[in-house]
């Protein structure tokens, strides 16, 4: 055995064989290892008894049987395994080799402890994206409860108009038994409508923000989030006599996950809100306005507020989690983490671009929807351009029309890129190759199509059963409104995993 | 602490006992004996029933937090505590040393493997004292490791 001797100094187990499977040798390592004290060692008779393979993956005997055939290394998977007379088991991998003629050395690679922890590291890594996940929750919730007094004090009101119309109907049908009434009953029912229909607005509107909804992305007009998450806070603001005005502007779209984004402009009106109540400027104001960067493809929302500025020595701390300027019990300091988490996962970026003692600036920017939609395909299809799926551009304004096809991609792996312009369009049309494009109603036209095929000349048109002057332009197929999964489909000859109903 | 890792103190005349107990592993954590060991302490491994090369390295973290003039002793080591004394440097402290461990035996007569308990200055010259079966009480017992690499912690 002398000639072993020195594999005594490895920390791996090792094994020499002869020609017949016997042990010959084995070092130090691999009897601590194995837990085969040398008595035991020696009563084996044949190396294929020493363990046993718990799932399959690993089979010594092969190994030893190719080595000995073809020469070379032979290296096993990875692969549970456990000794003779021992119940304990070893994650491992074993590597086997022909040394001379009849000698097979063979070694151990214990990954046990490597599994273990990576199997410890795989759960926490999951309770933590639950515990993110209850934080967002709880931040959320948190805004809620700082808004239902002035939310409560909005709801109220058309409570109280209700409430006096229903007096009124019923004094009117105590009293009144000729039909002049009617009208009075009339817009007293009217009046009590729609003060319910504006309770059920505010609550719904309270209801979605804090549900946590399902991840996805969606065409939105960037308009419609301001104001949902307006409607949100100025109930809050009314009551602090605080002025908020909203630059509209309806051409300006978003592809995101409205929620989480409805989420982050609620945070930064009640930061402003804040800012400003606790200011001693004279005026008491936020303002929030957009902006469009066409030659980046992104556009901005930004919130203006007249507080007092954040402390120069704390600015670089506000969007760490968990940092507030706030007391103890009043602020969570998720606020400005999260909506950075969020807008960093929309691709886009927020920061504070002015701040003085009159005011703060928040911007929040955003790649354009058809930046955002085409980001989001080719992450899902790798190499988008390469691959052979028919690729379709649909140019639509109609936002329900749009998220129809972005929900047909989510389900059922389609490469549906969608647009708003015609000159949108046009830059994609530059960056990848389309083979089909679908026209809505109000961008078709034959000018508009002229442009599209003088990009490419072969590509296929669509239209909608509903558009107008269609017999001017070469179409290639109908589709019918409304949108239906399978009409679609058959209609521009595309084949794809479809489970289910869009 | 691992749910697996029990520490308990106790003394013993001047001495210190810290009584370890279950696994030593990953999740190990000695903060609540770390920078408070002084004089004279005496590590009992009595019931430690596994340590893996993650728990070593935990150990040895603890340890360089011992204060240096502390008089370590080690008693009852498992053979699983002696196999990775053997194998990783700064287990055993410098200037420590063992006391007592468990050694492996096994009776030919009786087909049973004993862990004999042993004094270090029972081993003379890196041999195996002999031992008569405890059950059989005639028999010697076989010592069942590689006394050059069991003893080795002794030099």
């Amino acid at each position: 055995m002398s000639k072993q001797k020195y594999l005594d100094n490895l920390f791996e187990p090792i094994l020499v064989i002869n020609n017949k499977n016997e042990i010959i040798y084995y070092n130090h390592f691999f009897s601590t290892f194995s837990g085969l004290s040398p008595r035991k060692i020696k009563k084996i008779e044949n190396v294929s008894s020493l363990l046993s393979s718990i799932d399959n993956k690993i089979s010594l005997d092969q190994q030893i049987d190719k080595v000995r055939k073809d020469g070379g290394v032979s290296v096993s998977k990875e692969g549970l395994i456990k000794f003779l007379e021992s119940e304990e088991t070893f994650n491992c991998v074993l590597k086997v080799n022909q040394v001379d003629e009849d000698e097979v050395l063979i070694c151990f690679n214990d990954l046990s402890i490597e599994k273990s922890i990576y199997d410890k590291y795989r759960k926490q890594v999951e309770e933590l994206k639950v515990s993110y996940k209850q934080l967002v929750l709880a931040d959320k919730l948190k805004s809620i409860g700082e808004l239902s007094a002035g939310i409560s004090h909005e709801i109220s009101n058309p409570l109280t108009i209700a409430s006096g119309n229903t007096e009124i109907l019923e004094i009117l049908l105590e009293t009144q038994d000729d039909l002049n009434s009617k009208e009075d009953i009339l817009e007293a029912i009217t009046n009590i409508q729609s003060s319910l229909l504006r309770i059920n607005k505010i609550t719904l509107n309270m209801k979605k923000f804090v549900h946590e909804g399902v991840k996805s992305k969606q065409f939105v007009s960037v308009d419609k989030l301001i104001q949902s998450s307006v409607g949100l806070v100025s109930p809050s603001f009314e009551r602090l006599g605080i002025t908020l005005t909203c630059e509209h502007n309806s051409d300006i779209s978003a592809y995101v996950d409205e929620l989480a984004i409805e989420q982050v402009l609620v945070n930064l009106l009640k930061n402003a809100l804040d800012s400003v109540e606790n200011s001693n400027n004279s005026i008491k104001e936020v303002k929030v306005y957009t902006s469009l960067d066409t030659k980046n493809n992104s556009f901005s929302i930004s919130i203006e507020d007249t507080g007092s500025g954040i402390k120069e020595e704390v600015v670089d701390l506000i969007f760490n989690p968990f940092f507030t300027t706030k007391e103890l019990g009043e602020g969570t300091g998720m606020g400005l983490s999260l909506s950075s988490q969020i807008i960093e996962e929309h691709q886009g970026e927020i920061s504070l671009v002015q701040n003085s003692d009159n005011g703060c600036i928040f911007s929040v920017v955003l790649p354009s929807a058809e930046i955002s939609n085409y980001l989001e395909l080719e992450t899902r299809n790798s190499n988008l351009d390469d691959n052979e799926t028919s690729k379709v551009l649909v140019i639509d304004e109609d936002y329900l029309n749009l998220n129809f096809y972005t929900t047909l991609n989510e389900q059922c792996g389609g490469s549906f890129l969608v647009s708003r312009s015609i000159s949108k369009s046009l830059q994609l049309l530059e960056s990848i190759n389309i083979n089909k494009v679908i026209f809505g109603e109000s961008l078709f036209s034959k000018d508009n199509v002229n442009s599209i095929l003088a990009m490419e000349d072969d590509i296929e048109i669509y239209v909608y059963s509903e558009t107008d002057n269609i017999s001017e332009v070469d179409i290639r197929g109908i589709i019918t409104l409304p949108l239906n999964k399978e009409d679609v489909l058959e209609k521009l000859e595309i084949n794809l995993g479809v489970d289910d109903e869009v | 602490m691992s749910e697996g890792l029990n520490i308990k103190t106790s003394h013993e005349d001047d001495n210190l006992v810290v009584t370890f107990s279950g696994l030593i592993d990953e999740d190990s954590s000695f903060e609540s004996i770390e920078n408070k060991l002084n004089g004279n302490v005496i590590f009992d491994f009595e019931e430690v029933s596994l340590i893996n090369s993650c728990g070593i390295r935990e150990w040895v973290t603890f340890l360089e937090s011992v204060d240096k003039g502390t008089i370590l002793t080690y008693r009852n080591c498992r053979q699983i505590i002696i196999e990775q004394v053997n194998m990783v440097h700064g287990f055993i402290r410098d200037g420590a040393r063992i006391e007592s461990f468990y050694a492996p035996y096994y009776c030919e007569e009786c087909d049973q493997e004993h862990k004999v308990h042993l004094n270090v200055a029972d081993v003379k010259d890196g041999k195996a004292p002999e031992i008569k079966c405890p059950k059989c009480k005639t028999a010697d017992l076989e010592f069942d490791a590689i006394e050059e690499q069991y003893f080795q912690f002794i030099k």
